[in-house]
């Protein structure tokens, strides 16, 4: 096989969809995950609520092309995007954009299906990276209730208070949560169950 | 004697009981006779106490210059519990376990006021990273309003980067201190909003998170 075919080949194994834009923001490239992504998922876009951290909001068309843009004319590093459409507002679907190396102008988008409500998926086994899926059905009620809280911004202290639990337990659980995200804070844990919804 | 304003000690300006100002201030020479004038009136009453907090060595540094400026030693108040060090964590829910518990420690002893310099450092080893100590920065103001307190965060503009500065100079206190001069923060952005409107989408953003 030629070099070429190899790349293929093993990108096309990956589970995570994968294509290349050109600057005007085309799909010149494109593995076998990205396609079927779209064909099950149908177009993005109609039905979908999108939103680029506070500075673009739209269609989500508009929102993609304006992050993928962002990426290739080198405004930004890199460009993620989590969605969910209103039939099935629990399904999540996360685009990462990331500039070409060298000298070509473009990025590699990737796309990954982060798993729904109804079908959980691989959740936790990824968590830490931003195509990860949420840890939603390893979390407890009681953990998910700390999330929310500490969600809010509240400390330890304040969160024992609420719930009318010892300060120690709440340490054990926030310690808890930031395994199960594969985190390496409690922010971090935080901004990850923003970015997956989990917390509003 | 629980006052609802003390004066600063700096010009004429008084500050809210309780309050947690950021006091902007340029090297070492400002921060000390800044420090001095407002803690004075607590060295020299026993119905107040001194908190001084940092990351490790920031306090005794804040006392050794408080203790020259004054041309005598406080080692009396220290083991009286009534001038307090204490020092930061890189758990930064610890960081503020370890600001407000000796400040609770002092309310329930009976002092009326309690005097707060707080130095503020940046990426410095042992204390919260940049977004966690926002964070902790943000929470103190809500904590600090059941307490009669009054809090100065120095915040040296020579030596900090201007996001410490803007976000948790200017963003996580309700009140800077200029000049002298007591003014509102005109970048203020209240604690239960600072975490999902701020922090969130600085570390998605940034990819710190990754």
């Amino acid at each position: 096989l030629e070099e070429r075919d190899l790349a293929s080949a093993a990108a096309d194994s990956l589970d995570a969809g994968l294509a290349v834009i050109d600057p005007a923001g085309q799909v010149t490239w494109s593995n076998a995950a990205w396609h079927e992504g779209h064909r099950s998922a149908g177009r993005p876009g109609l039905e979908t609520l999108a939103e680029l951290s506070g500075r673009a909001r739209g269609s989500a068309a508009a929102v993609i092309e304006a992050g993928i843009r962002s990426v290739i004319e080198g405004d930004s590093t890199r460009f993620h995007l989590v969605y969910s459409t209103r039939a099935e507002p629990r399904r999540t679907i996360a685009l990462t954009a990331t500039p070409l190396r060298g000298a070509a102008r473009g990025a590699v988008v990737t796309r990954t299906q982060l798993g729904s409500a109804q079908d959980g998926g691989d959740l936790g086994a990824r968590a830490g990276r931003s195509d990860a899926a949420p840890p939603l059905d390893r979390l407890t009620p009681r953990e998910l209730q700390i999330l929310t809280l500490m969600a809010r911004g509240l400390p330890n202290r304040e969160i024992a208070r609420e719930l009318e639990i010892e300060y120690t337990t709440v340490r054990g659980y926030v310690q808890s949560l930031i395994q199960k995200f594969g985190a390496n804070s409690r922010l971090e844990c935080v901004a990850m169950a923003y970015r997956w919804r989990m917390v509003e | 004697m629980r006052k609802d304003r003390v004066p600063l000690g700096v010009g004429d300006d008084a500050l809210d009981v309780p309050s947690h100002v950021c006091f902007f201030h340029d090297g070492e020479e400002e921060l000390r006779s800044t420090q001095l004038a407002f803690l004075r009136p607590a060295i020299d009453d026993p119905r107040q106490a001194v908190l001084l907090f940092g990351p490790s060595g920031a306090a005794e540094q804040l006392l050794s210059f408080l203790e020259a400026d004054l041309g005598r030693t406080l080692s009396g108040l220290v083991l009286a519990y009534r001038v307090v060090l204490a020092e930061g964590d890189e758990d930064p829910d610890l960081q503020l376990e370890n600001l407000v518990g000796p400040l609770r420690n002092l309310v329930e002893a009976g002092h009326e006021l309690v005097r707060v310099v707080g130095r503020v450092a940046w990426q410095v080893p042992n204390y919260p990273p940049p977004a966690d100590f926002l964070w902790y920065e943000s929470r103190i103001t809500p904590l600090v309003l059941e307490l009669p307190v009054a809090v100065l965060c120095a915040y040296d503009t020579g030596r900090l980067p201007g996001e410490a500065l803007a976000h948790g100079g200017l963003e996580c206190h309700p009140q800077i201190l200029m000049g002298g001069k007591i003014s509102p923060s005109p970048s203020y952005v209240p604690p239960e909003q600072f975490l999902s409107r701020r922090l969130v989408p600085m570390l998605n953003e940034s990819g710190d998170s990754q």
